[in-house]
């Protein structure tokens, strides 16, 4: 009884930590009666259908954070660039990319984060981890974009090892 | 006025000058999906740079709304674009009804 | 403040412009992606102005229908092209 209940704690603090900040920034620091009323309800649903955080390897999420900001600054510039440039351009093609993550999150992840990487946009996940892309631009290096972040989001899952096998 | 004032001011600039821009990609740009990135990418980023600027001259809880807002944005952008290129491209490969003329401009 | 306002004013009202001439459904719905971003922006800006902090909650609420707008509009649509042809989503 006592592992299961440590097994529960564990695995669902986060989920009081960011329920209570939501409510923090919602509520502008008030209403916290309401809030003890609540949190059981939460905990209940917990403990019956439980949410659990995909298994991820805190340390690279800083890095993954630094590098997505600085590709969504990137490719801000890059549409801003390319619509305030005096003549059309007509370059935008499509293109397939074989991901070598391998769980459903990590590609969820990747499909999401690469429509906001400068000119490449997620145009479908196909079973077996192939993505269809569109990019706005065919003839620059998008592939090198593509894989760097590849690269951190399967440090971010533990999955690298893999990568390195196959 | 002082230096984060002048900050905030500039962050909100560029950012405006970002939303510009995307609604110029969305009017020039060729093809549906090339529009699509110009709305995507250049919102998220306006956005995000008009929050931080505000989020200089306000109170932090305002600041952490927000940021809250913006993540609620930019996850909803890449969602949202990813949907909407699957139905148009499937909507291309095989229409339903015949394509009327001048589908692409 | 108030000229910030008004640009981002004036860059909703360019997509319209693109509803009115948009040949593709696909542009039509990014207008929708437009007003949700413009739009929660606005609210920003204008909740600063006004000193009016309840305008962050109103943004919040934008944002979040901006995300299951068009969510709803392509499952409905992909379910009436469904209807039509009577076949499957391909795989």
């Amino acid at each position: 009884m006592t592992i299961t209940l440590w097994l529960f704690v564990r695995r669902s603090w986060w989920l009081v930590v960011v329920a209570a900040a939501c409510w923090a920034v919602l509520t502008a620091n008030s209403g916290w009666g309401f809030f003890a009323c609540v949190l059981p309800i939460l905990l209940l649903w917990q403990w019956y259908s439980p949410l659990v955080l995909p298994a991820v390897r805190w340390r690279y999420f800083l890095p993954l954070l630094g590098l997505f900001l600085r590709q969504l600054v990137m490719g801000g510039l890059d549409v801003a660039g390319r619509a305030l440039m005096p003549q059309r351009f007509d370059r935008s093609g499509f293109a397939e990319f074989q991901t070598r993550l391998s769980s459903a999150q990590a590609q969820m992840l990747f499909a999401s984060l690469i429509s906001l990487l400068p000119g490449t946009c997620t145009v479908s996940l196909q079973p077996a981890g192939r993505l269809q892309l569109h990019l706005l631009d065919t003839e620059a290096n998008w592939q090198q974009e593509v894989l760097a972040l590849e690269q951190q989001l399967a440090l971010l899952f533990a999955e690298s090892d893999k990568q390195e096998r196959v | 006025m002082s230096i984060l004032q002048l900050c905030s001011w500039l962050l909100l600039a560029l950012g405006v000058v970002f939303f510009l821009a995307g609604s110029l990609g969305l009017l020039r740009f060729a093809d549906s999906f090339s529009r699509l990135h110009a709305v995507t990418k250049a919102d998220t980023l306006g956005l995000g740079l008009v929050v931080i600027g505000l989020s200089l001259q306000s109170h932090w809880r305002e600041a952490c709304l927000m940021l809250l807002i913006w993540l609620v944005v930019m996850g909803s952008g890449a969602v949202s674009c990813q949907l909407l290129a699957r139905f148009s491209h499937e909507q291309q490969a095989n229409p339903v009804e015949p394509a009327d003329p001048g589908q692409e401009d | 403040m108030t000229l910030v306002l008004l640009l981002l004013l004036f860059s909703m009202l360019l997509g319209l412009w693109r509803v009115i001439k948009g040949p593709t459904l696909l542009d039509r719905l990014l207008t929708i992606q437009l007003f949700g971003s413009s739009g929660v922006a606005i609210l920003l800006v204008l909740s600063k102005l006004l000193a009016l902090p309840a305008l962050l909650d109103v943004a919040l609420l934008i944002a979040i229908l901006a995300a299951a707008a068009p969510a709803a509009l392509v499952q409905r649509l992909g379910k009436s092209r469904a209807d039509t042809r009577s076949l499957g989503k391909t795989p």
